[in-house]
């Protein structure tokens, strides 16, 4: 069998695989519940009331600075700012509160394209967060969300190294508990006090985030991003946390894909697609975008089975990956086109 | 820490049949919430400890509960103010001629064989520089209006490119929009607002089908514009590319007692031509243009009838949202980033004023025929002190204790200055919108059904 016939053969089964995958819904936990959740474990009602009103106004700031409306935003930093001068909230308050108000500030501050001054807050968020971790453990978590926010900073900073070192350093802390090396010492034994649940999101966000990266920025080499975060993690997933061996599959993929072994690389790949959960839709997009690589490089001329099976593939990328950004979709849109 | 209900707060009646359900409106952020009676009835007692901790963060959130010690008023003033002293976006109204085709019996222009001249198109364009100098701003639309603008093609040609290479020069996203009675709005012109002058959308007006518009909208000549604006209506919207650039035409149909009956003939003949996702439409109760065509309405009834013309654009599948959103900054006229130009050189900063003979020098704000800089500083204008007047019983402006102010604004300062109020027909039939705006469109409207 040739290339492209092979490539035809795995792309068939997986458009003609009968039991598509359900996912049952994941619950969604968001940090503002679980600040909610510290809070109130924490407060009696009545404090609990006034900081709910603090976060409604730190959250409007949050909003008006998403649309760029800093007016807006520093309208209620002000409003919100005045509001707790007057209150007189116990003094243990106002750890809680510095956690919340550090990064959403932060991101006013990234917004505004003030990079290093956002950098700054959250290098300092990292720090508040540490004050209240031993209270509620799974506020670890809200940490490496900070670290992974710096990790986002880097790259607008185009310091795309710095950027890939600090995932890499999220990825095997989730993963493997090995400490990160971005402002260490990192901490105690949180992590494993930590719900499962939520470890495994974070994973889930970081990994995902950083594939749609290696696709859309340009500026960020593939292999680069390859050699720096995925290929150093293939020894380091084995643990005892539960996370999903099809993370270790797709980076075995990518080292295939990186040999030109087809051969190895379809077997596996074509599982991933097949039979990985419907949210693993970037491992799948990315290894599909792989396909259409083999097939512009594949010897042997292009047949109408091929070219019917990229017809029907188009409606396997609506349904199995409806969740891609529009503007993979589009990529692999013309992919199939120039196919 | 204590809160209370706020004052801007609507809720209707049960919506359901078991009658457990309400919708909760608060119009300081225009969100709508359908809960449970019995949540209903905490809230109206300031029961608020009883609600639990995430039904509590929505209400605040949407500040259907504030705290105790807020004066509402003044927040919503202040907000206002601060914003609209602050936009970052310039509109800049260029009135190219004071011609229109049309006798419209309800107008209030009037209406003369003038274009603006060569030398004020030149100082158009200097003071438009000046403006964008003196200021950083992140996008500039330019209103082209009139009279009937297109009666002036040539002014906008000249002026449009050198106005879009200022603003480029300043790293300014400049876009345009074209009001229009539609007469001349051929399809080549369409092409060529969409795509070299940048417009974003054309408003042009249908006041009915043939029999009701012809009455009105008549030209000089009490000769028949329906067929002809139809037809360039049709033109454009069937073309392969429309919407070139995203500019859709937005249809205005102007009522009043004499016309209302047209308005559902209309849409049904704007869905025979399947124009339902092609054209944006809309009705408006005529008012008055310095003249009392007001008085041809009641506004109660115009309310009541706009209620079923919602419900007809609903069945004949037309996307439309019939909740506002908020309206913290009224109209152009209480900004500083807003200048209307006349084919004379007159600068105004508000499009109701000029052309109007009803309307004096007091509303004008400068004159560039002779020198750029001869504009009245903002503190200067009138409507500046809008959102002081409001917070002032005395003045007799009923916004001061209207719930529906934060989604309103006002309306129109200068009808108020007028003694017109122009409370819009949202103040009369929000309750039926909102009930009418679960029926249709469920996702607008969050369902927090814990008692």
């Amino acid at each position: 069998m040739n290339q492209i016939d092979e490539i035809v053969s795995s792309l068939s089964r997986i458009i003609n695989y009968p039991n598509k995958v359900i996912d049952t819904v994941d619950e969604i936990i968001d940090f503002d519940s679980l600040f909610m959740q510290a809070v109130q474990l924490k407060f009696d009602k009545n404090t609990m009331l006034t900081m709910q009103y603090i976060w409604s106004l730190y959250q409007k700031a949050f909003q008006a600075s998403k649309s760029s409306d800093f007016i807006l935003a520093n309208y209620y930093y002000t409003k919100v700012n005045s509001f707790i001068d007057k209150s007189e909230l116990p003094e243990d308050c106002f750890k809680y509160i510095n956690v919340y108000a550090t990064p959403n500030i932060a991101y006013f501050h990234y917004k505004k394209n003030d990079f290093l001054r956002a950098l700054t807050m959250l290098e300092e968020a990292i720090k508040n967060i540490e004050s209240i971790e031993s209270d509620y453990y799974d506020m670890h978590i809200a940490k490496i969300q900070q670290l992974h926010n710096i990790s986002r900073l880097y790259l607008k900073l185009n310091k795309y190294q710095e950027s890939l070192n600090i995932v890499l350093d999220i990825l095997q802390y989730l993963s493997s508990n090995k400490n990160p090396n971005y402002l260490s010492p990192w901490g105690k034994d949180f992590i494993d006090k930590c719900n499962p649940k939520i470890i495994s999101n974070m994973f889930s966000q970081v990994f995902f985030e950083t594939i749609l990266n290696m696709i859309l920025i340009e500026e960020l080499k593939e292999e680069i991003v390859i050699e720096s975060v995925f290929l150093p993690l293939l020894d380091q997933l084995v643990n005892d946390r539960v996370l999903d061996i099809t993370y270790f599959e797709w980076i075995k993929c990518l080292e295939y894909y990186s040999k030109k072994n087809i051969s190895d690389f379809l077997q596996l790949a074509e599982k991933i697609i097949i039979s990985g959960s419907k949210k693993l839709y970037p491992l799948k997009g990315y290894l599909l975008l792989k396909y259409f690589e083999f097939i512009k490089f594949g010897k042997g001329k292009q047949s109408d089975s091929l070219l019917y099976i990229l017809n029907k593939l188009s409606d396997f990328v609506n349904e199995q990956l409806s969740s891609l950004p529009a503007s993979i979709k589009e990529m692999m849109q013309v992919e199939m086109k120039n196919s | 820490m204590k809160y209370k209900l706020s004052y801007y707060i609507i809720i209707t009646e049960s919506i359901d049949q078991e009658e457990t359900k309400q919708i909760l409106y608060a119009t300081r952020t225009s969100t709508a919430l359908v809960l449970h009676k019995d949540v209903i009835q905490l809230l109206l007692k300031s029961d608020f400890d009883r609600l639990s901790v995430s039904m509590l963060q929505e209400l605040l959130a949407c500040e259907a509960i504030v705290p105790e010690d807020e004066n509402e008023l003044e927040e919503l003033a202040e907000k206002s103010k601060l914003l609209s002293s602050n936009l970052d976006s310039l509109q800049f109204t260029v009135q190219t001629t004071a011609n229109c085709q049309l006798g419209c019996n309800y107008c209030g222009q009037q209406h003369v064989k003038k274009n603006m001249s060569d030398s004020l198109i030149d100082n158009v364009i200097k003071r438009f520089e000046l403006i964008l100098s003196n200021r950083k701003y992140k996008q500039v639309d330019v209103s082209w209006f009139g009279g009937e603008p297109l009666m002036s093609w040539s002014v906008m040609k000249k002026l449009s490119p050198k106005l879009k290479e200022i603003a480029k020069n300043v790293n300014c996203k400049y876009m345009s929009h074209l009001v229009s009675n539609g007469l001349s709005l051929k399809s080549e012109i369409y092409e060529e607002l969409a795509s070299e002058m940048d417009c974003t959308f054309i408003e042009i007006t249908l006041d009915g089908t043939k029999e009701f518009h012809d009455q009105r909208r008549d030209t000089k000549l009490k000769e028949s514009t329906f067929d002809i604006i139809f037809s360039n209506l049709l033109s454009i919207v069937n073309r392969k590319d429309y919407p070139i650039n995203n500019c859709y035409i937005s249809v205005r149909c102007n009522v009043d007692d004499r016309n209302k009956e047209g308005v559902v003939p209309l849409i049904k003949l704007l869905s025979e031509h399947k124009l339902q996702d092609k054209i944006r439409f809309y009705t408006a109760r005529v008012y008055s243009w310095g003249n009392e065509a007001h008085l041809l309405t009641a506004n109660e009834n115009y309310s009541v009838d706009e209620i079923d013309w919602f419900i007809e654009l609903y069945n004949a599948g037309f996307n439309f949202s019939i909740l506002p959103g908020t309206n913290p900054v009224v109209c152009s006229a209480v900004t500083p980033d807003y200048e209307l130009i006349d084919p004379w050189g007159k600068v105004y900063n508000c499009t109701e004023t000029p052309l109007v003979p009803f309307y004096g020098s007091e509303y004008v704000i400068g004159n560039i025929s002779n020198d750029i800089t001869n504009v009245k500083p903002f503190e200067q204008r009138p409507y500046t002190d809008w959102y002081d007047r409001i917070q002032d019983k005395k003045n007799g402006i009923y916004c001061t204790t209207c719930k529906i102010l934060p989604v309103c604004g006002g309306r129109c300062p200068k009808s108020w200055m007028d003694g017109i109020p122009p409370c819009p027909s949202m103040k009369f039939n929000m309750e039926d919108r909102l009930i009418l705006s679960y029926i249709h469109s469920k996702t607008t409207i969050k369902e927090l059904i814990e008692k």
